[in-house]
């Protein structure tokens, strides 16, 4: 019974608290909220810290300069998905109709995103921004222009992939993709441009998430066609790392071919430099003019000393929010159609130039009705009429084990 | 106030098709004693049925042949079934923990059958633009309207599985679960009765499934996550107490509302406590779980077999 009465006392405690917490948030008037869907659990869990950072430095820099409209302050209200389809719909469906957000940043993933505009932002007319979803189809997507992303979809990167791979000698090539829409779609647009320079797949395997061991999709591979080297398309924590282990291991392969979701200097420490050695890849890039890089490194790391402002999708989260306040205050209302109609305006030219940590700025030019172009921290973040940013990517190279950019092309 | 009633609406849509989940395991489970952890196969075969039949054509999956949600669901429930009948005919000679293993590995081949069948299935792009029952009428009406159609769909199931359990062929397939040598001796065919039960629950699922897919206007393979589509509804089975449909309905409501609630308080958290708020949210649902599993078994309702008369 004792044990019965302690616990009740701590669940009124702790619904108290519960109960007084959403007051205190309340409490403050004067704020505009945005809504961010997030993996924060489930498989691209591992993403979302350095992301959601890059999102809360857009939104303190912009609250520190006086924050939107008439000086109120940006608030994020956050919803996690657990990389889960079902799960995405039903947060948004919170977001949306319980919260009442103008606009959600997120989710991060393709196929999520695709539930979630579908089912509850399409309908509602909220607009959303994607940090990280990169499939080919969302560029389709009948939404009423209300489906944007700050990331380089994934045709763009394995154009570039393929051009590059057979720049550097590789004639014969084995495709390895994680399988889905991400693998998938990033490794048809690399097979189309490879063999468009001249190059040739000897064979394809779509690979399945977290297996202890990859030996005989590997000995496959190699064993057809005579391979030069292997073009990995995986996450490091769910079967990249493993891949690269069992090719090194078994000197299946002794080149590889990397993409975005395997640019982690994690991948270096867990495989080895002497093997990754040459090793080379493709990120959505840094079009950005390098001051503004500069600008936005300097201050992320000021605020986070133990993250990469250089992460996958973290400078590209940044921006998300820059342009959805950026779009808030041009609206001059948090009212969903007036920012879904004012995003084009501030990201895309004409206007002048503003970038990252110049909020001050871009608010006296559009109290005095002037025009904006935000020019981010990932590149120009202009959205064409499907609501993708048109970006450039980077080429990168392991060298003496650590990853290095060689340079910022465009397709 | 609108966007609150649209909120809970929604909320609501997806418990009422929890419901019909639940109510198809507490045929197989609560009336006879199957154990079924396979309930994402037959979600997963009703759910590509009714978005197949009913997406708009399309290059990337089989078909897409635009037909109406009324000829379509009925023929979801047609495929859970289909699915059920020849698992059934093998697997059901397996006792308990068997069987459970048994429809967990025939799950998985549904699963990753979805996920590579591109040219039947779009493969992990999975099937887009599924119409949705009523959504012309538009917010907020059309969401009221779905919502009225699966509460429909409930209560005709409520009110079918109601009458199982009542009728000789429910105390049958209670027979075959408490003492299957006694019902034997009686004349029961155990193998059939079981088989039957089976395939009437699978079909449920397939209902379910459907109704899943037209809600959320995608299916992908994704979507079909064997934690929130085969366990979830065990925990609601449990929770609102096997053996009693209205258990299983009030217990997809119930277990649901935690659910929705707990992401919502979640989301009231301040800065970094938010994100870890989602593993937290995880822990308490399953320490949830263990308290009714220890303080009562027999869930919220438990089995009632002697007012049923």
């Amino acid at each position: 019974m004792t044990t019965l009465a302690l616990s009740r006392r701590t669940l009124l405690a702790a619904g108290a608290a519960a109960a007084a917490l959403p007051l205190a948030a309340r409490a403050q008037e004067g704020q505009v909220r945005i809504g961010a869907i997030l993996s924060a659990s489930g498989g691209l869990a591992a993403f979302v810290p350095p992301i959601r950072a890059g999102i809360m430095l857009a939104l303190e820099e912009i609250n520190a300069a006086g924050g939107v409209l008439n000086g109120q302050r940006l608030t994020l209200i956050e919803a996690d998905d657990q990389t889960n389809p079902q799960v995405g719909v039903s947060v948004a469906t919170r977001l949306v109709q319980a919260d009442n957000v103008p606009i959600i940043i997120g989710p991060m993933a393709s196929g999520i995103l695709i539930a979630t505009a579908n089912a509850v932002t399409i309908p509602a007319g909220v607009p959303i921004i994607s940090p990280s979803a990169t499939a080919p189809a969302i560029s389709a997507l009948s939404d009423n222009d209300t489906v944007f992303r700050t990331a380089v979809p994934d045709g763009l990167q394995g154009a570039v992939l393929g051009r590059i791979t057979r720049e550097r000698g590789i004639e014969r090539a084995a495709v390895m993709a994680i399988n889905n829409d991400y693998g998938r779609g990033l490794a048809a647009a690399f097979q189309a441009a490879f063999e468009r320079h001249g190059g040739s797949v000897t064979a394809t395997q779509n690979f399945e998430e977290n297996r202890p061991s990859y030996r005989a999709e590997l000995q496959t591979l190699a064993g057809r066609g005579n391979p030069q080297a292997l073009v990995l398309v995986a996450y490091p924590g769910s079967g990249g790392n493993t891949i690269l282990r069992n090719a090194v291991e078994n000197a299946f392969f002794s080149r590889f071919v990397l993409t975005d979701g395997m640019r982690d200097q994690a991948v270096v420490q867990a495989v080895g430099a002497q093997p990754l050695a040459g090793t080379f890849g493709t990120a959505p890039g840094t079009a950005a003019a390098p001051e503004r890089r500069a600008a936005y490194e300097a201050a992320f790391r000021r605020a986070n000393p133990a993250m990469d402002p250089a992460g996958a999708f973290v400078a590209q989260a940044y921006d998300a929010a820059y342009v959805a306040a950026l779009a808030i205050q041009k609206a001059g209302r948090a009212d969903r159609a007036a920012i879904r109609a004012a995003l084009r305006e501030v990201a895309n030219p004409p206007g002048e130039m503003v970038g990252p940590g110049e909020w001050a700025k871009a608010r006296g030019l559009i109290a005095q009705g002037a025009g904006v172009n935000y020019e981010g921290a990932s590149g120009p973040v202009d959205f064409n009429e499907a609501g993708d940013a048109q970006g450039r990517i980077e080429v990168w190279e392991i060298r003496d084990g650590r990853i290095a950019t060689v340079e910022n092309v465009s397709a | 106030m609108e966007q609150a009633a649209l909120y809970f609406a929604t909320m609501l849509t997806l418990a009422g098709i929890y419901a019909a989940l639940a109510l198809g395991l507490n045929l197989q489970w609560g009336l006879t004693g199957l154990m079924n952890f396979g309930g994402l196969g037959f979600v997963a075969m009703g759910a590509y049925t009714a978005a197949l039949l009913t997406a708009p054509a399309s290059p990337m999956h089989l078909g897409g042949f635009g037909w109406p949600w009324w000829v379509a669901w009925p023929l979801a429930a047609l495929a859970g079934a289909a699915l059920a009948l020849p698992i059934g005919a093998i697997a059901l000679r397996l006792r308990a923990d068997y069987l459970a293993i048994a429809t967990i590995g025939i799950a998985e081949i549904v699963r990753l059958a979805v996920r590579n069948e591109d040219w039947l299935t779009g493969g992990p792009l999975g099937v887009p633009g599924i119409p949705r029952p009523f959504e012309a009428l538009g917010l907020p009406w059309g969401q009221f309207a779905y919502l009225a159609l699966v509460a429909a769909v409930v209560a005709g199931l409520f009110a079918l599985a109601q009458a199982t359990a009542r009728s000789p062929f429910g105390r049958a397939l209670r027979a075959v679960r408490d003492d299957e040598e006694a019902a034997k001796a009686v004349g029961k065919n155990p193998a059939r009765l079981r088989l039957q039960a089976f395939v009437l629950g699978a079909a449920c699922m397939g209902l379910g499934g459907a109704m899943l897919a037209a809600f959320f206007k995608f299916m992908g393979p994704d979507a079909l996550d064997p934690v929130t589509t085969t366990f979830l509804v065990w925990v609601m089975l449990i929770a609102g107490g096997s053996g009693n449909n209205a258990g299983a309905v009030i217990g997809a409501i119930a277990v649901w509302a935690v659910w929705a609630a707990t992401d919502w308080l979640a989301g009231q958290l301040p800065g970094e406590l938010a994100t870890r708020a989602a593993y937290v949210r995880l822990f308490l649902i399953g320490l949830a779980l263990q308290v009714i599993l220890l303080t009562r078994p027999q869930g919220l309702i438990g089995e009632r077999i002697g007012a049923q008369r």
